[in-house]
């Protein structure tokens, strides 16, 4: 405790990183494709909105594809801090989930396998839902559904890129 | 039209600068120079133009986040964008606000009314490493003297993040027990009223002053432990020798006692939850002439999948002293199951029903055994906004049944 006090915090981050973005994209698509971007319209902002309850926190959202896969790194806020997790959609499905960075004090379990690979497989309903019910995990309600919320979006946002 | 008129700025760059003195090879070079600055950024921001997409940076009443800059392709670049701090730098960035309320109606022996809890947190970031957290409670709606409410400062803690998984907090916070003393937001739970374990022998909401360590593990286990102040029964009165009397509150409170707390936890991040957890307490009451001390032992079990959920807890005190003893109130327990089934619809919204049977012995003033049942149905319209009702019937030996209708409205954000 003396020595965290005295680094004063700023000597590095208490975060939870699990993976680096770089490598998820690396690991995920074989290599680091050019960095692509969406857009959003107004319409689509709209219908962003309808999914994670507020605006995306920029209103163009990157992505790297290869081949049909596209990968995502999308945040969102759990209870007071951002959660940044990687997603790989292919043809509508999400094939792969990590949570790349975890910063809230409550819920990290959500950063492990055993409830990522829920979303794998997932697809979207025609009112942008999941087409499967995720467990939540007792104490980390708002992370499960930030994730939830992120693996909806990462399927819209496949759905309507160029 | 543009290359058009980048041809003619060329000419009249080169034109001037033949004026100036400066040479075609110094001009190449410095162009080279430009060249590998260009292919440098471009490597690690991606493409100056990108065909069919817009540029990342655009106007946005979203926030200062969507000010970034640029598209980076390089690893590092990527990564810069995401690791640190995600949130911002700016004050209002670091603070954050939230809270929650719940208003009963409340029918049968007695029809009353009431705005139950209206909660704000206060939240600052001050940097990765140290957050303050804080929970400000105004009850029943109207407090002060020979009023029913109260003013309560719920928790007011700063955290220190030491490493991962590796936590620890200083100042007023929630014992980590139970199934609602940490986690009590009114979308969070079934029932209008919260479950009388949690209020007769876990005085939910409980909170004390001191010290505690947590530590998450990446396979689902986590540890809790505590030093903090303890409960101070009174062993007289109409509220004798009951548990929830003994909260002091941190309000000048009576320090000359402490208390321990420890949890395990374990989640398998498929639905199922199950922790243990103990609290001692070295005297529990400094009212009477002996000492007191109290072991409160508990358990608790979560589960879902898909729609089907249930909660189960069991609590027990075991007091020492004659005082306790001669009261029959040394032993002190109980335990409620909890099945239920949630329905989630296309709009986002949810409808989920539950049945609870809960059974427990506790003193206040004189021992009571009780037996209730509840029923009822949760509607969420969104995840944050719960209407509720429920149908209790409680049976407390040697007393008439008291069946009550409860009606509820809870958010939280």
């Amino acid at each position: 405790m003396t020595a965290l006090l005295l680094s004063g915090g700023s000597a590095f981050s208490a975060d939870r990183v699990y993976q680096k973005p770089s490598e998820f994209i690396q690991q995920s698509l074989g290599k680091i494709p050019a960095t692509q971007a969406i857009a959003l319209s107004s319409a689509q902002k709209k219908a962003v909105r309808a999914i994670i309850g507020k605006s995306y926190k920029t209103s163009s959202i990157r992505y790297w594809s290869a081949g049909s896969k596209t990968a995502f790194i999308l945040e969102e806020i759990g209870k007071v801090e951002y959660i940044t997790t990687g997603f790989v959609v292919s043809g509508g499905k999400i094939s792969s989930v990590k949570v790349l960075v975890y910063r809230e004090t409550h819920g990290w379990e959500v950063g492990r396998p055993a409830f990522t690979k829920q979303l794998v497989g997932a697809k979207l309903t025609a009112g942008n839902q999941l087409n499967r019910q995720v467990r939540n995990i007792a104490g980390a309600t708002l992370s499960v559904r930030a994730l939830t919320k992120l693996g909806r979006l990462a399927l819209y946002l496949e759905s309507i890129k160029k | 039209m543009a290359s058009k008129y980048t041809l003619s700025a060329l000419i009249i760059g080169l034109s001037a600068s033949a004026a100036s003195g400066v040479t075609l090879e110094e001009l190449a070079a410095r162009l080279d120079s430009l060249e590998k600055k260009v292919q440098s950024y471009e490597s690690r921001y991606g493409p100056l133009e990108a065909p069919n997409q817009e540029t990342i940076p655009m106007p946005s009443s979203s926030g200062p986040q969507s000010s970034v800059v640029a598209a980076p392709s390089g690893g590092s670049g990527i990564d810069d964008l995401f690791l640190g701090n995600s949130g911002g730098n700016r004050w209002y960035e670091k603070t954050s606000i939230g809270g929650y309320g719940e208003l009963h109606l409340n029918t049968g022996d007695k029809d009353q009314i009431d705005f139950h809890r209206w909660v704000l947190f206060v939240n600052h970031r001050f940097n990765d490493r140290i957050k303050l957290f804080s929970e400000f409670e105004l009850e029943h709606s109207l407090s002060g003297d020979g009023k029913p409410g109260e003013v309560e400062l719920e928790q007011a803690y700063i955290e220190f993040d030491m490493d991962q998984g590796l936590s620890a907090k200083a100042g007023l916070f929630l014992v980590p027990v139970g199934l609602l003393n940490e986690t009590h937001e009114p979308n969070t739970f079934y029932g209008v009223e919260r479950n009388n374990i949690e209020s007769k022998i876990i005085p939910t909401t409980w909170w004390e002053g001191g010290l505690s360590l947590t530590k998450n593990f990446d396979n689902g286990v986590g540890l809790d432990f505590a030093v903090h102040s303890g409960l101070d029964v009174s062993t007289a009165g109409g509220s004798a020798f009951a548990i929830r009397s003994g909260r002091q509150k941190v309000a000048e409170a009576d320090a000359t006692n402490w208390a321990a707390t420890g949890r395990v936890r374990y989640n398998n991040g498929n639905g199922l939850s199950l922790t243990g957890f103990a609290n001692f307490q070295s005297d529990i009451s400094s009212s009477s002439a002996e000492d007191n001390s109290a072991l409160l032992l508990g358990a608790s079990a979560q589960y879902q999948a898909g729609g089907f959920g249930f909660r189960a807890l069991f609590s027990h005190w075991e007091i020492d002293g004659a005082s306790f003893e001669a009261a029959d109130a040394d032993s002190q327990w109980g335990y409620f199951l909890e099945p239920s089934y949630r329905w989630s619809f296309e709009n986002g919204s949810s409808v989920g029903v539950f049945g609870r049977y809960s059974n427990y012995e506790y003193v206040s003033g004189t021992r009571k055994e009780t037996d209730e049942y509840t029923m009822g149905v949760n509607y969420w319209p969104i995840d944050n906004v719960v209407l509720k009702a429920d149908y209790t019937v409680l049976k407390e030996d040697g007393a008439a049944d008291n069946k009550t209708l409860n009606f509820g409205v809870g958010y939280s954000f």
